[in-house]
């Protein structure tokens, strides 16, 4: 079937590249489909239960390289929302140096957009979305938070101990929830954080911010129509190759929407992986290159204190101190946190992690109550080996399922080694027992890189392909280098910039 | 953990007293508690007239009773109640999460009782002017029983159905047994033991084949008494004790402790939650399908055993894996270098068995020993074995990780471990989550609050 009005945009994924995006165009007048694979939830539809599968992209991905990154539970959301639905929250801004990692090092990328324009973007994020976090900030004076920090959880109080003893900085971690209740606008009101611990289960509240509970109410409070369950399967162009619409299975039926633009923001796999299956906007050869996960490294160790880790916000500290290591034998850094992690997790990250098995693995979730956890994000640069790519096989949509080969490279490798050296010295001053690592990468990155050279990127600063003059990419495929900072915030303020380039255009 | 509770619901026209041959060989080992239903025994009738109703009376007496484990044995009428309040539980209503099994005795079913259109108009008529006439008791003794009871017995019989309400008695015959509930049923998982008399009449062992056994998944075929017609636990008390305890042996070996129980029925805990938790703690469906044959769930119930370093409980992890296989519920991801999960999983299955010479025939530290070499890349393959040692290495973490998910999901594991997280929820306006959050803080409404 075919819907015969023309839209001014369709949005394809509704998370932290959709949501701000799809508000911001319908803010400004513009006619805006959402279209969103997934399902739609309320808040209220969400349970402590790590077995619920419905938030996360659960269709199969084949993972290759030496270190093969996860995907399913924690690494890719779904639904009205997208990743937000599940993200941990933890909103660090990103770093200055983060964005001028090749004029530093001379390696990696450097980003092509100013870093103060990002940071007046971050400000209006926050305060759209309600940001909690400690004022002022250590490493960044002039900063404040909206809302008072959460409590801080056990792990947390062990990091600040550990921190404070061998010299290193720690706080209060920037955490996208509200600790009052909050009035937010087009939707109502969102009660403060109840420190339950299950974020990336959904927060059953609405204090956690996400897409769902900030950028798409307003999106649709604005005229937006947000469509759940709506897989795109094809883009239409004219005959001068620009995008004329998409077709999309709602149920079982294909529907075909005309379109002004298109912006796509469906995370840093199925974006790239949508445009290789159809074979668009990669002349430069880049689209599905280029892919990075943060070094996501968690050293582990028993307390003889009961901590009950899955209690409260779960990342509820953070160092910034290690963003550029006096001792650093590799480029960019790493922020610290402090883990809340849930059992079933956590079995996950001790079987593929440390590699345990029978009655060790047994030993340590038995003693659950006892054990916490500090991780890391860390920079990771682009590498040759690093590529999605389409496997043979295909989905129930006849698209070719996406390969992503990943391993560690020299300078993810020294920064590994850097960080299990600073969580372990931390770890033994605050105290842990029994200190293992835990090996582990995270995100979605880069596979449609924006820059400035058309041979060397898919997109522009914009967002905007350097193929096609009417196609947008909008998610965390755009990023250049990886940055220290976890993504999210960082992808809504680009995905406003990215809409305010498009209406000036 | 406390003495387990039994909780009996007679038939229509009788008393909790119908229960005391049965409770002299069971009173024992549990607490007894033989009610009455209201409108019968001492029990006034209040509005407790049809079956939802009569459910929520029942509800309430667990509740009250501050049961932890218990197990409910239900007959005739009674058991429709049973089967509905067990279907309750299993929609995760507050309250009932310590149920752990179900004994039907000549049960009415949760669909329209079979019931004789001209026995029906009788039974109807005996309280058309009141109360039922010694006569007309008499009578309904007669009729369901197979062969003469001992007077003692055969006296308290009819002095129950003389003392019946004739409105709880009108309610059933008219609208109680009439009402079809077989959807709201649905397919039980609770352990269940279906018993029928041989010479019973409407409700005996055919019926409770075609209308009671369909509802549990976890029933056997359905258990006859011989000589024995509708009153079985006046007829049969020793056999009906014996079945009831064998059941309940069983049942209760998957009990959770109390304090478990007690914070898993509270409303800190989502009903959702609550009903995928009780869900989680029964066994899986026998006749769910999966794709693994006889020997290859062998070989992974030997595997399970040595990932989480017991045998207790791996027959039935290891179904639930092979359940979840056919269903293609993958985790989002496999490693590039193996098939497809159910491929995978047959041919790491296939590889191990081979390499072990028959995995589940070596001893414990045999099989350990194996499974360290296999995730060390170590075993020279032969050609017996689909997987190469890079391929079996992979696939050993797949299994693991799959192993470990699911184990670690399960309520015993977590009662083992002390983890609660599972109890906070949206309550109206109220956000239930942790007031407190530091080490060796605890809330008392906690898991191991007591001990620290």
């Amino acid at each position: 079937m075919s819907n015969p009005a023309c839209v001014d945009a369709v949005v394809v994924g509704s998370g932290a590249g959709g949501g701000p995006l799809a508000a911001r165009l319908a803010r400004a007048g513009l006619s805006v489909l959402v279209l969103e694979a997934g399902a739609r939830f309320a808040p209220a539809d969400h349970l402590p239960d790590e077995l619920e599968s419905s938030l996360y992209w659960m269709e199969e991905r084949l993972s290759g390289g030496r270190t093969p990154t996860a995907f399913g539970p924690n690494n890719s959301g779904t639904g009205m929302g997208g990743s937000t639905l599940h993200w941990g929250a933890f909103c660090p801004r990103p770093d200055a140096r983060d964005l001028a990692l090749r004029s530093h090092h001379a390696v990696g990328e450097d980003w092509p957009i100013a870093h103060q324009e990002l940071v007046d973007y971050l400000r209006e994020v926050e305060a759209t979305i309600g940001v909690a976090g400690p004022s002022p900030y250590p490493w960044d004076p002039g900063r404040a938070y909206a809302y008072a920090p959460p409590r801080r959880n056990a792990p947390a109080e062990a990091m600040a101990r550990g921190c404070a003893a061998i010299g290193v900085t720690a706080t209060d971690a920037p955490a996208a929830l509200v600790t009052q209740d909050r009035e937010q606008p087009f939707l109502g009101r969102r009660l403060a954080c109840a420190n339950c611990g299950a974020c990336h289960q959904g927060c059953f509240n609405g204090a956690k911010a996400g897409s769902d509970t900030s950028w798409l109410p307003m999106a649709q409070a604005h005229g937006a129509t947000l469509q759940a369950g709506a897989r795109v399967i094809d883009i239409e162009l004219d005959a001068r190759g620009r995008v004329t619409g998409v077709v999309y299975r709602l149920e079982d039926r294909n529907v075909r929407q005309r379109c002004q633009a298109l912006f796509l923001c469906a995370g840093g796999i199925e974006t790239p992986r949508l445009l290789l299956n159809l074979g668009l906007a990669n002349s430069s050869g880049q689209v599905g290159r280029n892919f990075m996960a943060h070094v996501a490294t968690q050293v582990w160790g028993r307390f003889d204190a009961s901590m009950r880790m899955n209690r409260g916000y779960p990342s509820s500290l953070i160092s910034e101190d290690m963003l550029r290591p006096a001792d650093a034998d590799f480029a960019g850094g790493y922020l610290i946190q402090s883990l809340g992690v849930q059992p079933v997790t956590l079995a996950n990250s001790l079987v593929r992690g440390a590699g345990l098995w029978g009655a060790e693995l047994v030993s340590v979730l038995q003693d659950y109550n006892h054990l916490a956890g500090i991780g890391i994000n860390g920079e990771c640069l682009p590498g040759e080996n690093n590529v999605l790519t389409l496997a043979a096989e295909e989905d129930d949509f006849g698209m070719k399922r996406a390969r992503v080969d990943f391993s560690f490279n020299d300078n993810e490798q020294a920064l590994d080694v850097h960080a299990q050296r600073t969580l372990r010295q931390i770890w033994e001053a605050a105290g842990a027992r029994d200190i293992f690592a835990v090996a582990r990468s995270a995100h979605t990155l880069g596979t449609c890189r924006m820059g400035t050279d058309r041979s060397r990127a898919v997109v522009d600063a914009d967002g905007r392909s350097f193929d096609i003059d009417n196609l947008y990419i909008c998610d965390n495929s755009t990023f250049p280098s990886a940055m220290a900072a976890n993504p999210a915030l960082t992808q809504m303020a680009l995905s406003l910039r990215t809409a305010d380039r498009f209406l000036a255009a | 953990m406390s003495r387990p509770t039994l909780f009996f619901l007679h038939a229509l026209g009788s008393s909790g007293a119908q229960w005391q041959e049965v409770i002299a060989h069971l009173d024992q080992r549990y607490d007894c508690h033989a009610l009455d239903l209201p409108g019968f025994g001492d029990n006034p009738v209040q509005n407790h007239t049809d079956v939802a109703s009569l459910v929520q009376w029942f509800r309430q007496v667990v509740i009250d009773s501050g049961a932890s484990s218990w197990l409910v044995v239900g007959h005739s009428m009674g058991a429709k109640i049973a089967t509905l309040t067990a279907a309750r539980a299993d929609a995760g209503d507050a309250g009932l999460a310590g149920l752990c099994g179900v004994v039907l005795l000549a049960g009415s079913p949760p669909a329209r009782e079979p019931m004789d259109a001209s026995r029906r108009k009788d039974m109807l008529g005996w309280v058309e002017r009141g109360s039922i006439s010694r006569r007309d008791a008499d009578t309904f003794v007669s009729a369901n029983t197979a062969g003469p009871l001992p007077e003692r017995l055969r006296e308290r019989a009819i002095q129950d159905v003389m003392r019946a309400d004739p409105v709880a008695w009108r309610a059933w015959l008219e609208h109680g047994s009439r009402e079809d509930w077989r959807e709201e049923a649905g397919r039980l998982a609770f352990p269940a033991c279906i018993i029928a008399g041989a010479e019973d009449g409407d409700l005996g062992a055919q019926a409770q084949r075609d209308l009671n056994l369909p509802h549990y998944a976890a029933a056997q075929e359905v258990r006859v008494l011989a000589h024995a017609a509708h009153f079985l636990p006046y007829e049969k008390p020793l056999e009906v004790a014996s079945e009831i305890d064998a059941l309940a042996t069983a049942a209760l070996g998957r009990a959770l402790p109390d304090d478990f129980l007690s914070l898993l029925n509270t409303s800190r805990v989502d009903p959702r939650m609550r009903a995928r938790l009780i869900a989680r703690n029964l066994p899986p469906d026998p006749q769910a399908a999966g794709v693994l044959n006889q020997a290859q769930r062998q070989v992974l119930a030997a595997i399970v055993a040595q990932v989480v370093d017991s045998s207790e409980g791996a027959d039935e992890l290891a179904h639930r894996i092979d359940i979840a296989l056919a269903a293609g519920e993958g985790d989002g991801w496999r490693f590039a270098e193996l098939p497809p999960d159910k491929d995978a999983w047959i041919a790491g299955l296939a590889s191990v068995d081979a390499l072990a010479g028959g995995f589940c025939h070596r001893t414990a530290a045999e099989q350990a020993s194996l499974l360290g070499q296999i995730q060390r890349h170590e075993l020279a393959v032969g050609a017996a074995s689909p997987l190469d040692p890079d391929q079996l290495a992979l696939w050993f973490e797949d299994a693991c990780a799959q192993i470990a998910r699911v184990w670690t999901s399960l309520p015993r594991t977590m009662a083992k471990m002390g983890y609660d997280g599972f109890a906070v929820a949206r309550d109206g306006e109220l956000a239930l989550g942790y007031a407190l959050t530091g080490a060796n803080e605890v809330e008392a409404w906690q898991l191991g609050a007591r001990r620290v």
